[in-house]
């Protein structure tokens, strides 16, 4: 897109931010509130030389763009909580053979069909455990469209750069809603850019899932003469299936050091007003903008409140809540998720103030919880 | 990696000649081979021994590494030899046959 | 060297020979399957850096673990929409899916099934040994009516899929089926198919002895071949009720669908880049 002010969705932002970053592949199935990105990839993918595909449900979505990673192209997908419930296997198979993918969650009220339009935040904790077995993946969830824009460049960097899934959460408001951003040039985007490492050796000499210094394989490509050979079950470096307790261990545990040793790098926190605060509200996404209010609000009154709002949500960037010895509100449109994992780095007290879904509070509410906890 | 081996009881034998899986007839034995067996990528399903137009391959005696007998070429010229029809190399699901033709 | 001496060593190096003695029981039609596939592959005069193998999970699953090309083990049921991905984003690679019935019927039912109308330029090989053969002998999709297995005690009540029928109702351009004692039309079947376009369907009926002979009274896999031998009859017109497979009954083989000239799903979308771009 050329640069300039433009007037966007948060599910064009999406789009828009991908394709700023180098996508050129998107297999999907339409869901309510993501729609819209398959919508303007469909659109805008072929005029880049891309390629877009409307595939038959979730699960055919996300396997494509695993198959199509490994040719090389930064492919996505996007879909809402009933679609990310169906690709959680292949989630898993993207972690197990370190496929760089980035996945939408346009987030919805929940549990099952819940309210297709409208917001909900529960399935934060389904973005890092949803997939079965121990593994790190990388969540990130902006609270505006031009955010949601630049955003989406850092989760094809984490993708490409420690081959991992990213999974970039949204939310129906944020979706639906639209804003002002601007796009910069894309010669200023393509600066901030990062690809995958590519092997040095030539094949033969290469073990395709041997790892540098920081425990990332550089990947091949198919059709590059690697002969590649990629599997869910336990391997060696060689990617053979080695079903050993070793290899188990080996694998595993780098799978997850990759992305916990390289946690700092990773992790974006927004920190407005903590410096002298008694009182932290811990809140992302949309719900983030309603307690920004509320903590200036506060403010007005005297209360010293910050708010504290998660960039990154996965890896859990636990040493920004850890920094403070305050009082923690979580604010968020669930019945408790990110809640538990304040509450296992706070040194003070933790409450929850939930939301069941369907709106995001509104910042008198969350005033009110504010003066409730602070008397 | 590749053995000679001798072929094992006629009793066992018997019970391959029972089975008639030959495709073809055997036809003029114009080619002459031999054929090499990767001894332990054998499992012993012996469809090798049962798809041989001529009937020369047999049971052997030997016993591999996960406990199969490979098959043995036991030709009986001018009549019984092996024709370089490489069957037993098609039909072998464990790649362990390897046919070489003789000039 | 001759000809066939030098398939034979084209196969060889198309293997991962480390990784032999592979883990398929004494006797399962799937090496033969896979031997068949490779030569195919030499005879086609494929580059092997140009060929890419999915496979799912199973029995079947295991062949991708064998080929030394770029070779991919995926999830159960996600090999042709994994391959779909691969194939679209590198259109001029030849991709095979290799996998087994549960895996592209059952679980991937719906996958074939949409990726067969959309037509997309990959080769399915698909090994039907009428069973669950890793997970120790369950019925499948393609279980004829009757058969035993160790979740149908009784005799399957099921219909099994009829998979050339199937795939020539969704538009598929190649359909052809054929068992592991019908080596050479196998193997020809498989190069034919290598030279065509689109969604290509080959049925290779394949021998379980371990888990299905065995309760189906052919327990030994040198029976299985004889009983493959003795049902079969080739018939490339067959009729569709004529492809129905029936518990212990006739085995209609052969090649029953080749036209060509139908774009792919790569080809209309090449078309839709020159338009985009406009
Ligand atoms: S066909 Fe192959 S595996 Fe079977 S007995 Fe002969 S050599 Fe051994
Ligand atoms: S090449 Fe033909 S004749 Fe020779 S052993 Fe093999 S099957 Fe028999
Ligand atoms: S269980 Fe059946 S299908 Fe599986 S490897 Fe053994 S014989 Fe083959």
């Amino acid at each position: 897109m050329n640069a300039g002010r433009y007037f966007w969705s948060g599910d064009i932002a999406a789009a828009e931010g991908a394709i700023a970053a180098g996508c050129r592949f998107y297999a999907g199935y339409p869901i309510t509130p993501s729609s819209e990105i398959a919508e303007r990839m469909a659109l805008r993918l072929p005029q880049v030389g891309g390629r877009f595909i409307e595939m038959e449900d979730e699960i055919g979505s996300i396997a494509a763009i695993i198959g199509a990673s490994w040719t090389g192209v930064k492919a996505m997908t996007a879909t809402a909580g009933p679609g990310i419930s169906l690709m959680n296997e292949n989630i898993g198979l993207a972690v197990m053979t370190e496929v760089p993918i980035v996945i939408v969650n346009a987030m919805r009220g929940a549990p099952s069909t819940g309210l297709p339009t409208l917001i909900g935040q529960g399935d934060i904790m389904q973005a890092k455990w949803g997939s079965h077995g121990s593994y790190e993946i990388i969540s990130i969830y902006p609270s505006n469209v031009q955010e949601t824009f630049d955003l989406m460049i850092d989760a094809f960097n984490y993708a490409e750069r420690y081959r991992v899934p990213v999974i970039f959460l949204l939310d129906a408001l944020l979706a639906h809603m639209y804003e002002k951003l601007d796009v910069p040039p894309q010669e200023e985007i393509d600066k901030r850019v990062i690809n995958r490492k590519k092997p040095t050796k030539p094949p033969g000499e290469t073990l395709i899932y041997q790892p540098d210094e920081d425990l990332v394989p550089p990947m091949p490509a198919v059709g590059e003469g690697y002969k590649i050979h990629a599997t869910g079950l336990t391997h060696n470096e060689k990617g053979h299936p080695e079903l050993t307790v070793d290899a188990q261990e080996k694998l595993v545990k780098r799978l997850n050091d990759k992305i916990r040793k390289h946690a700092r790098e990773i992790w974006k926190v927004e920190e407005y007003l903590t410096d002298d605060a008694k009182l932290i509200v811990f809140a992302a996404g949309s719900e983030a903008r309603a307690v920004r209010t509320a903590v200036d609000m506060a403010r007005k009154e005297g209360l010293k409140v910050g708010l504290m709002r998660p960039i990154t949500v996965w890896p859990f960037p636990h040493e920004y809540v850890e920094k403070y010895a305050v009082d923690y509100l979580v604010s968020e449109i669930n019945y408790g998720q990110m809640y538990h994992m304040v509450r296992e780095y706070a040194s003070g007290r933790v409450e929850l103030f939930p939301g069941m879904g369907g709106e995001i509070h509104t910042p008198q509410q969350v005033l009110r919880a504010i003066r409730r906890m602070i008397e | 990696m590749f053995f000679i081996m001798r072929p094992i009881s006629p009793a066992r034998n018997n019970t391959m000649e029972d089975v008639k899986l030959t495709q073809k007839k055997p036809p003029a034995p114009k080619k002459r081979g031999t054929i090499r067996v990767i001894v332990d990528r054998c499992k012993g399903c012996w469809y090798c021994i049962a798809y041989c137009p001529t009937k020369v391959l047999q049971v052997s005696e030997t016993l591999n590494e996960k406990g199969y007998h490979p098959p043995v070429l036991v030709e009986n010229p001018p009549e019984k030899v092996c024709i370089a029809c490489h069957m037993c190399e098609m039909v072998c699901p464990d790649f362990a046959i390897i046919v070489e033709e003789l000039k | 060297m001759s000809m066939m001496e030098d398939i034979r060593l084209k196969v060889e190096s198309l293997l991962r020979t480390e990784r032999l003695p592979h883990v398929w029981c004494s006797g399962c039609g799937i090496g033969i399957t896979l031997n068949a596939f490779l030569r195919a592959v030499v005879r086609a005069n494929i580059d092997p850096n140009q060929l890419a193998v999915v496979s799912g999970i199973g029995c079947t699953g295991r062949a991708a673990g064998y080929v030394n090309v770029d070779s991919f083990h995926t999830t159960h049921g996600r090999a042709i929409p994994f391959a779909v991905g691969l194939k679209f984003a590198r259109p001029d690679m030849h991709v095979v899916v290799f996998s087994g019935d549960g895996d592209l019927f059952a679980i991937g039912g719906n996958h074939f099934v949409n990726a067969a109308r959309r037509n997309h330029d990959i080769l399915v090989i698909a090994v039907n040994n009428f069973i669950y053969g890793m997970t120790g002998g369950q019925h499948g999709p393609t279980t004829p009516t009757g058969a035993f297995t160790t979740t149908t005690p009784y005799g399957n009540p099921d219909r099994p899929f009829n998979i050339p029928h199937l795939a020539i109702s969704l538009g598929a351009p190649y359909a052809a089926r054929w068992t592991t004692h019908h080596l050479m039309q196998l193997q020809n079947s498989i190069y034919t198919a290598l030279h065509r376009k689109g969604f290509r369907v080959i049925e290779v009926i394949s021998q379980c002895p371990t888990v299905y002979g065995r309760r189906n009274s052919m327990r030994d896999p040198l029976t299985m071949m004889e009983y493959f031998k003795k049902n079969s009859i080739i018939k490339h017109d067959a009729t569709f009720e004529e492809m129905e497979l029936t518990y212990n009954g006739k085995i209609v083989v052969g090649v029953f669908r080749d036209v060509q000239g139908i774009p792919t799903y790569e080809e209309r979308y090449e078309d839709i880049i020159r338009r985009a771009k406009k």
